[in-house]
């Protein structure tokens, strides 16, 4: 049960958020673009690392904000929550 | 090998026991195998003995960064069955669940293998189409999954008193699984560590692998491990949750996600429940040990995860979850609770495949991996042997994410 | 004679308040105050229990929450499964029994597995009874399992709930150095909670100590400013079972046996460990005879209880701390036959025990005498020597002491292993967490509290806040300082007799050993090859025993063998307590509103996805479901139907590059929908799979109206927020959930039209002005309505959406209005049958995995000049593979009357081993009089008029392939 710190409605519980996923680069706007490897790549290779990952969180039941947080796979703990920006 | 039997174990009982020989032998470590596998857990020693018993391989070393058998095989809830959905995967589980009911003999170890049944509880409908077109589609290859009324339901587990008429979810519906059971998890590691090291197989505790070493060609060259570099020609990944940490050693980029799958059990209580309970609707299933203590399980936690923990949410709901069907166990008490990591493909279905790098194979994305320890082991063996893929696991291989032909089992929900 | 061996005076308990309790059926006789081990010892029954595997007889063993001799189960109304009598209070008609033994303790058939118990060492089960005896044998096993039966839970008084609470400062047990950073804390003024194992937090360090009046007092002054302190919570009777991330901290309140239970979910910014230490025992042939016990539980009856269960006590140590016990015994009266002491003379300093004591010093006990009583030992020195034989009635035993670092190493610490005081300390904290205390290594009591003192002085100066010190007086006390040399498993012991290192699992010495042998080499295969340290105490008092023999005979340090993983719970905790069941409060249903009048009128409502309770049919006097169904929808077919539609996802996207995203989000082509139309289209995931289906209107420029399905409405909102804030967050665009805020009222069947003709409206409804998918916003009726002509039935439809408190009056007038033309409201299954005969797709039904819109006929939808779209790319790369699609067709049988069963494959080949589809939805067509199924097929498109196998489990039934259509194939119906 993690305190997730909203970067607009401060710390708040777990269950007011969903998961979302890893974090992957925003989409281009035209997938054509990508070769086949680089789609895959894109769409199913995410990032795995066992210690500092970076995550998407919604905060569904609160703000409704879409959040960037780099949380640490092995102690949970997190160290910090953005508002998820594209590149 | 010294063999198990009650005549031995009555001999060994006048010499207090003191004449039992090593299960298994100490090895020093060689520069180099034919055969390298990453892993001594139950995939990697079930390969491990599949090579060298059926193919002949027998120059191999085993590679365990802990103690044997203390990943996934030591943390997982015993649930052995083959109630899959595609034909892909079903003949697979039924080889499995099949040499699993030989194993103990085979081995000469007993497994302490028990054939229970599995009932599945039917909560919603849409559940209820799924699990109808499982039966269908598994009495074909010849697994069987037999309807029972919920009266009988209820008979075969007097303890299930909730999901009553006026419940939430009322049980609607129920299936058995004869196929469906358990055994003990850590007897099949030791079972086959012990086999295998009398083919000549070396198992190395403690040697971590670092990374792995690839040749200026391309091809695989070997390990580097906390006890200096192994070379091999052919290398074999089985370490379930740790597979990416690995294979980005050298490169390769797999589509995989590690998550932790937690499990737990309450204290030993007389026999009540004498099948495998499975309710998808709620997301828990238990069965009870021949120790007495029942083992419960739920979903994996949100979020990637290597802790091997638990998430607190994630266990309360597995036990409301639990209580909703079974009221009376609110006064049973939590003995232990415990979690271990299993890398996840996108479509929820195994990898056994070779690589883009010559020599490299796979065996991983293992979530429910326990069931398919035997099957795993053949076939993982027969694709390193000869390095082609087993007609049981063709479907199984890296080649299906380039065209995103995924294997998708129901309880796999669409990703957004 | 009741209470002979309690002492006069002394002791917590209220002598003026005898109680009386059954054990084993057998009434006994205790004061207020008393546990059922206290009670049970005071009235010199000894064997209280037997063990788990072997059926010895067992008594108690400490007077703690360690008990590993003795549990018990409480009977009736307030019943509880396996519990420690150490942590039973007595109270009046409390009713338990013992476990694992029939029909009792002194008498039990399950000793007759003594007689064979050389035949069982640890792991015995692997190395015997293979297939097929192993079916015989494991019905025996499995009985023989298990301890107490699951207690009766009709009737049970145990109520049960949880609580979060959230402070600056935790202080995990209530001992001397817990109070006094409990104290020094409080006086920041910040939140502070204090959680403790017992009625009150005792202020004792766990180490024994002489009761020194100054140390009493000054505990009396702090535990007087703790409670006067408005910021403190002292959670009492309350044991904190877990440590998870981000100093979350759960615990366990339990007040009395089958009262109230209740979790606490603690959180708090930091938390200072004093869980203290336990004694263990030393490890010795028969070292599990009753009337053995732990030194710190016999001080623990004297001085709380004032029991002493024997009169000639004899001490077996290796430590100093165990003269406390002595000088306890020798004021009380006691005689102490000897004590032995396995360090060489000189180590330990008895000179100050008043009396002429026998000191044994560099002895070992080689066996202790007793059956179900303890009688005696034999004893030897430890290099060798003549052994002596002494009698007593009472074994006091101290093997040292070990820091309780459960809630430690799950809170990520480390430890490792402290030579001088032969345990395990805590090392680096991985979380915001001290440990302080006897915890922390510090066994000597003014060393104790300058540490902590210091430690905690250190913690608020991080946080920032300001610091009081503690007057800390001088003390008077009495003790050595504590020394000690391990000794890990007697020297000379008994061959031929068991020396237990796990009480409750019956572990032995030689079980260790043999498990080492085999090449069980590592802690946790010694654990698993034994079942060491896996029973309800987790192994408190025994596991450092494990690791120090494992070192012994590996030859490996402390360090190097380490400690078996702690798991939690630290002790079991009841279920009742850690979650609760989703009932109807906690996950309620939706319902719309007028499901009032659906209740009263036949309807039959389940679950249909999003929690959305509605009506399947509506049952009309005695017909049965297939009548109703069928004719409903005949209703809807020839005559005129009403459908409550309220639970469809309903969502609003605006702005000026809505038609843009929408692009984006759709399969079809957006900004060309003209204005009051929409257009059905698909939604894909980027991974190319279907993820809902609907329809897009325009209600004007830059704002449109997406009416998508009901079950899939957190994914789609999800699916929609990610991509508009992420991966176009440069898009002017705002979405917003409407499916609460419209409600509708579907009316179709060919007589609709004519129908709501009669009701006021300012919308044209005829089909030149309002066609099939335009979309109108007026009045209907003098209610404001937004009435959109989509179809899922393949008729007539028009879908009257109004707010919420306008459904009821809504549907009311038309079900009177519409009483000459029959109205028939119609249900999901109705609704469902109606969408297969016109080849409609359900996402439940004929989306299965990678199934593509081309699949399903629907290739139109994706609009032909369309750049890109979310799943395009997955779907063409898809495309590429060569696996056969699995195209949507329908399927009849020559026999009208014959129904292929949902979900049954298809099947091809001669062997008929290989599933080429599936039915995905069959249905009896009442328009048709025919069964009429739809079908996923490999390659079926082209496959129109073939015949296909379909497998049932009788059999095989031969099918037609037909266009996925049974119903109005030009579709003029639903545009007339």
């Amino acid at each position: 049960m993690l305190i997730i710190d909203c970067p607009f409605c401060g710390p708040r519980d777990e269950r007011e958020f969903e998961y979302c996923g890893p974090y992957r680069k925003s989409r281009s706007d035209n997938m054509d673009d990508l070769s086949a490897s680089d789609f895959i790549e894109y769409l199913i290779v995410p990032e795995n690392p066992e210690g500092v990952g970076r995550e998407f969180w919604w905060h569904k039941r609160g703000c409704g904000e879409w959040l960037l947080v780099v949380r640490d796979t092995k102690t949970h703990q997190i160290l910090s929550t953005a508002e998820a920006d594209a590149e | 090998m010294q063999k198990y039997s009650l005549y031995s174990l009555v001999r060994n009982s006048f010499t207090r026991h003191r004449n039992w020989s090593p299960a298994w032998i100490n090895h020093d470590l060689k520069k180099s195998y034919d055969v390298i596998i990453i892993g001594g857990g139950g995939h990697g020693l079930a390969t491990a003995y599949y090579l060298a018993k059926g193919y002949g391989v027998t120059n191999i070393a085993v590679l365990e960064r802990g103690w044997l058998g203390g990943g996934n095989v030591a943390r997982n809830t015993v649930t052995i069955r083959s109630n899959y959905l595609r034909q892909e995967s079903i003949p697979f589980f039924i080889k499995s669940v099949e040499m699993y009911e030989g194993l103990s003999n085979e081995l000469n170890f007993n497994l302490m293998h028990s054939r229970r049944s599995m009932i599945d509880i039917i909560q919603t409908y849409p559940k209820l189409r799924e699990i109808t077109r499982k039966m269908y589609t598994m009495d074909i290859f010849g697994s069987t999954y037999k309807p029972i009324s919920v009266s009988e339901i209820r008979r075969r587990i007097p303890t299930l008193t909730g999901g009553g008429k006026d419940s939430r979810l009322p049980i609607i519906a129920g299936m058995v699984h004869p196929e469906g059971a358990v055994n003990r998890h850590d007897a099949v590691a030791w079972g086959y560590a012990r086999a295998a090291s009398s083919l000549g197989v070396e198992i190395h505790q403690n040697t971590k692998v670092n990374s792995l070493l690839k040749n200026d060609d391309g091809t695989i060259r070997g390990v580097s491990t906390v006890k200096g570099e192994i070379w091999a020609d052919r290398v074999a990944v089985a370490v379930s949750g740790h597979t990416t940490q690995l294979t980005d050693t050298v490169g390769l980029r797999l589509p995989l996600r590690s998550f932790n799958l937690s499990a737990f059990v309450s204290e030993p209580v007389k026999p009540m429940i004498d099948v495998v309970v499975n309710c998808p609707d709620l997301g828990v299933y238990l069965s009870q040990t021949a120790k007495g203590e029942l083992v419960i399980g739920g979903a994996p936690d949100p979020g990637q995860s290597f802790r091997r923990g638990t998430n607190q949410l994630v266990f309360e709901r597995t036990v409301g979850a639990m209580l909703e069907l079974f009221p009376s166990f609110k006064k049973l008490k939590l003995l232990r609770q415990w979690g271990g990591t299993v890398d996840i493909a996108p479509d929820a279905s195994p990898i056994i495949s070779e690589t883009e790098i010559p020599g490299l194979y796979i065996t991983a994305g293992w979530w429910g991996g326990y069931k398919a320890i035997p099957a795993g082991g053949l076939t993982f063996a027969n694709l390193i042997a000869t390095n082609t893929p087993h007609q049981l696991t063709k479907s199984f291989t890296l080649d299906r994410f380039k065209t995103l032909d995924y294997i998708l089992e129901p309880g796999t929900t669409t990703r957004v | 004679m009741p209470n002979n061996y309690r002492l006069a005076t002394g002791g917590t308990i209220d002598r003026k308040v005898p109680i009386k309790f059954t054990f084993n059926g057998k009434i006994i006789e205790g004061y207020l105050g008393d546990t059922v081990a206290s009670a049970l010892l005071s009235n010199g029954i000894n064997t209280t229990g037997r063990s788990f595997k072997y059926h010895r007889p067992r008594g108690i063993i400490s007077a703690g929450l360690e008990e590993s001799g003795t549990f018990i189960e409480v009977m009736g109304k307030k019943g509880t499964s396996s519990v420690p009598a150490t942590m039973v209070p007595i109270e009046e008609g409390l009713r338990v029994k013992s476990i694992n033994c029939w029909p009792n303790p002194n008498v039990d058939f399950g000793q007759v597995l003594q007689l064979i118990s050389p035949l069982i060492p640890s792991g015995f089960y692997y190395k015997t009874f293979f297939q097929p005896r192993w079916k015989t044998f494991e019905p025996f096993i499995r009985k023989m399992a298990g301890l107490a039966d699951i207690p009766e839970s009709e009737n049970s008084s145990t109520t049960y709930d949880s609580r979060d609470i959230h402070c600056e400062f935790l202080i995990i047990g209530g001992g001397v150095a817990g109070l006094v950073a409990a104290l020094m804390t409080a006086r920041t003024g910040k939140r502070v909670v204090l959680v403790d194992n017992h009625m009150d937090p005792s202020g004792n360090g766990s180490l024994p100590l002489n009761e020194s009046s100054s140390i009493r007092l000054w505990v009396r002054t702090l535990k007087d400013e703790l409670n006067s302190c408005s910021n403190v919570r002292i959670l009492t009777k309350t044991m904190v079972w877990g440590y998870r991330e981000q100093n979350l901290v759960l615990a366990y309140e339990n007040k009395g046996i089958g009262i109230s239970e209740r979790a606490w979910r603690i959180r708090s910014r930091n938390v200072i460990l004093s869980t203290g230490c336990i004694e263990r025992s030393l490890v010795f042939p028969h070292n599990d005879r009753p009337g053995i016990m732990l030194a710190s539980g016999l001080l623990n009856f004297c001085r709380n209880y004032a029991v002493i269960p024997g009169d000639r006590v004899i001490l077996y140590t290796n430590n100093s701390s165990i003269k406390i016990l002595a000088n306890t015994l020798l004021e009380k009266g006691k005689e102490i036959v000897a004590i032995i002491d396995t360090r060489e003379e000189g180590l330990g300093d008895y000179t100050d025990l008043p009396g002429d004591i026998t000191i044994y010093s560099g002895h070992e006990v080689n066996k202790a005498i007793g059956w179900n009583r303890f009688r005696g030992v034999i004893a030897s020195p430890v290099m060798g020597g003549k052994s002596v034989t002494l009698s007593g009635d009472l074994l006091a035993v101290s093997g040292g002491w070990n820091p309780n670092l459960q809630l430690w190493i799950q809170s990520g610490g480390s430890f490792s292993y402290a030579n001088e005081l032969a345990t395990f300390v805590p090392t680096n904290s991985e979380q915001n967490v001290v440990a302080v205390g006897s915890l922390a290594g510090k066994f000597d009591f003014a060393e104790k509290i300058n540490d902590t003192v210091q430690k905690i002085s250190d913690l608020i100066t991080t946080s920032g806040l300001k610091t009081e010190l503690l007057q800390v007086p001088e003390f008077d006390t009495l003790e050595d300082e504590y020394s000690i040399r391990p000794y890990w498993e007697s020297v000379n012991a008994d061959a031929g007799s068991k020396s237990f290192v796990d009480l409750l699992n019956d572990v032995t010495l030689a079980d260790i050993k043999l498990a080492l042998r085999e090449g069980y080499d590592d802690i946790e295969l010694v654990k698993r090859y034994t079942t060491l340290g896996m029973g309800l105490d987790q192994g408190k008092t025994g596991n450092v025993n494990a690791s120090g023999i494992i070192s012994n005979a590996k030859g490996k340090t402390l360090d190097e063998v380490g400690l078996i993983k702690y798991r939690s719970p630290v002790s079991p905790v009841s279920f009742g307590v850690l979650g609760k069941p989703e009932g109807e409060i906690v996950k309620p249903y939706k319902t719309t509103p007028i499901t009032k009048w659906n209740r009263e009128n036949g309807a039959v409502l389940y679950e249909a996805g999003a929690n959305w309770k509605r009506p399947g049919y509506y049952l009309m006097r005695d017909e049965s479901m297939t009548d109703a169904i069928n004719r409903e929808a005949l209703a809807v077919r020839t005559g005129l139907a009403i459908y409550d539609g309220s639970p469809l996802a309903t969502f609003e996207v605006k702005g000026k590059d809505a038609a843009r995203f929408l692009e984006l989000i759709f399969t079809i082509p957006i900004h060309d929908i003209p204005m009051g139309m929409g257009r059905y289209g698909l939604m894909l995931t980027e991974e190319g799979f279907i993820l809902d289906d609907g329809v897009c209107f325009c209600m004007a420029e830059n704002w449109y109206q997406l009416s998508l399905s009901t079950g899939n409405v957190d994914l789609v909102h999800q699916h929609l927020e990610k991509h508009l804030q992420y991966d176009f967050g440069h898009l002017d665009v705002t979405l917003t959930n409407l499916t609460l805020q419209w409600m509708n009222a579907t009316v179709c069947g060919p007589k609709a039209r004519t129908f709501l003709q009669h009701f006021t409206t300012d919308i044209d409804l005829t089909p030149e002005a309002f066609p099939f998918m335009g979309i109108r916003d007026g009045e209907f009726n003098g209610i404001p309505a937004r009435i959109a002509r989509v179809s899922f039935t393949g008729e007539l439809s028009f879908e009257i959406n109004v707010r919420p408190r306008d459904l009821e009056q809504l549907w009311g007038i038309l079900i009177q209005r519409g009483d000459n033309y029959g109205i028939t409201p119609i249900g999901s299954e109705t609704n469902h049958v109606l969408r297969v005969e016109k080849g409609f797709i359900s996402l439940g039904h004929e989306v299965d995995g990678k199934i593509d819109p081309i699949d399903l006929g629907l290739g139109w939808v994706i609009g032909k000049r369309k750049m890109d779209f979310i799943g395009k790319r997955a779907m063409e790369l898809n495309r590429t593979s060569k696996l056969p699609r699995k195209e949507l067709v329908g399927l009849v049988s020559k026999d009208p009357h014959i129904q292929f069963a949902e979900g049954s494959p298809l099947v091809a080949t001669e062997d008929h081993l290989f599933v080429e589809g599936h039915v995905t939805a069959s249905v009896w067509s009442e328009i048709n009089q025919q069964y009429v199924a739809l079908a996923l097929l490999d390659d079926g498109k082209k496959r129109l008029n073939e015949n296909v196998q379909v497998r049932n489990l009788d059999g095989l039934e031969s099918g037609q392939v037909t266009t996925p259509c049974f119903y109005d194939p030009e579709g003029k119906k639903l545009r007339s």
